[in-house]
């Protein structure tokens, strides 16, 4: 006869999902050593979790849904991708160039300058000692935040790559002073990254220099993703 | 040794293509966010079918959560796997409408409009494990939320109560009350 009750039924639930502290683990082990009620419960239990884990995970729907899917984003345009009509990118674009230009004079002027938490407003540029991207940092980065900070590199370079792909492959379809525009400002975010990744090697855990590094990608995705619009 | 090294490679691959499409949908690419429509959906649909119930809730669910991807695709990082984001994002979507409904449900006082619902909530796409499936779409809702995040899923409690805004305790008392409900109705 079965002398189990649901209070017992739950610890060997939690037993098996590894959710007890070390010494009731013991001593679920030890009752299910020498019950056998308790042993049986457990084999129920492990039985209906392997035929759980049997469910497929994935299940095709019985209609296509794409075209719902597309109808409904291009009734309504996303907010991840922001169009600007072409004299609009050639501001960016020389914007860009002001704000890397100012991020390489950061580095190497103000070197020790902290960058400020809080963004207050637009950065006047003639201010050297103000950060030129104060007013999107998307993150701060600690000295000792390997991960995040490799995380994050790793998915503005590899944006950047593919961006920079979409671009050559549109690169017929662009007039030929869009493409002047973008180049240029292009190769002055990737000259300042340059820079940035120099002082880098002296100063690896620099917390300025990551963050200013990772903002100077994002900044470039941010021009390949314009340029990709037009 | 052979056969997961080739596995670590094919999976680091496909992360890889991912985020060569995540970068390029970022940028307002369709084709690339189809794609990853194309690679995610089924597991996303399945997802949706455990935790709605039915085919066609499940469907619209799908259908949310992808547009829903793509509205706040520029605020992923890479810092999961797309495929991780993506649940989350569908686990958000089909929370938030459910309460939605449960709002408008309680502003509901014909009962038999009651009833339509609860008969609505049974699995009716081809090809599953039917007893277990059936079993499963009869949960309570709370049962039934916790037990697909971490017995199908495999969310952790505080995962769980992070996404649904429940107690882990409560998490806990939701799977473990799923788990003797299946049984039960898999035994009778």
């Amino acid at each position: 006869m079965n002398t189990l009750n649901e209070h017992d039924i739950d610890r060997i639930q939690d037993y098996i999902d590894g959710e007890l502290p070390n010494d009731e683990m013991r001593e679920v082990a030890d009752r299910l050593n020498r019950d056998a009620d308790w042993r049986a419960e457990e084999e129920r239990l492990r039985a209906l979790l392997r035929q759980v884990q049997g469910l497929p995970k994935a299940i095709e729907p019985s209609r296509e849904l794409w075209h719902g899917i597309e109808r409904r984003i291009a009734d309504a345009p996303a907010d991840n991708v922001v169009s600007f009509p072409r004299p609009v990118l050639y501001a960016f674009a020389a914007a860009a160039m002001v704000i890397v230009v100012g991020s390489v004079a950061f580095v190497t002027m103000n070197g020790e300058q902290p960058i400020p938490q809080q963004a207050k407003g637009p950065a006047p540029v003639e201010n050297p000692t103000a950060s030129p991207f104060q007013n999107d940092l998307p993150v701060q980065f600690a000295s000792t935040d390997d991960v995040e900070y490799d995380l994050a590199l790793a998915h503005y370079k590899s944006a950047t790559e593919a961006l920079h792909v979409s671009i050559e492959e549109r690169r017929d379809s662009m007039e030929e002073e869009t493409w002047v525009a973008v180049s240029e400002s292009l190769a002055v975010i990737e000259q300042a990254i340059q820079d940035i990744e120099v002082a880098l090697d002296d100063d690896p855990s620099n917390p300025e220099l990551r963050t200013l590094l990772v903002a100077a990608y994002q900044k470039e995705v941010g021009l390949l993703r314009q340029a990709v619009l037009l | 040794m052979g056969r997961n090294g080739t596995k670590g490679l094919a999976t680091q691959t496909e992360t890889t293509d991912d985020q060569l499409l995540v970068a390029k949908a970022q940028a307002g690419d369709m084709p690339a966010f189809e794609e990853l429509y194309r690679r995610n959906s089924s597991r996303i649909y399945a997802l949706c079918m455990r935790m709605c119930g039915n085919a066609g809730y499940a469907e619209e669910m799908t259908q949310e959560a992808f547009i829903r991807a793509w509205q706040r695709l520029s605020s992923f990082r890479g810092d999961a796997r797309f495929s991780t984001w993506m649940h989350r994002v569908t686990v958000n979507v089909v929370l938030s409408d459910r309460r939605s409904r449960a709002k408008r449900m309680e502003k509901v006082t014909d009962p038999l409009e009651h009833q339509e619902i609860r008969l609505a909530a049974r699995p009716n796409a081809p090809g599953l494990s039917v007893d277990l499936e059936e079993a499963i779409a009869k949960l309570p809702e709370g049962a039934r939320d916790v037990f697909v995040l971490h017995d199908i899923e495999g969310y952790k409690h505080k995962e769980i109560a992070d996404m649904t805004g429940i107690a882990t305790g409560t998490s806990k008392a939701h799977l473990h009350r799923a788990r003797r409900l299946l049984r039960e109705h898999l035994n009778a």
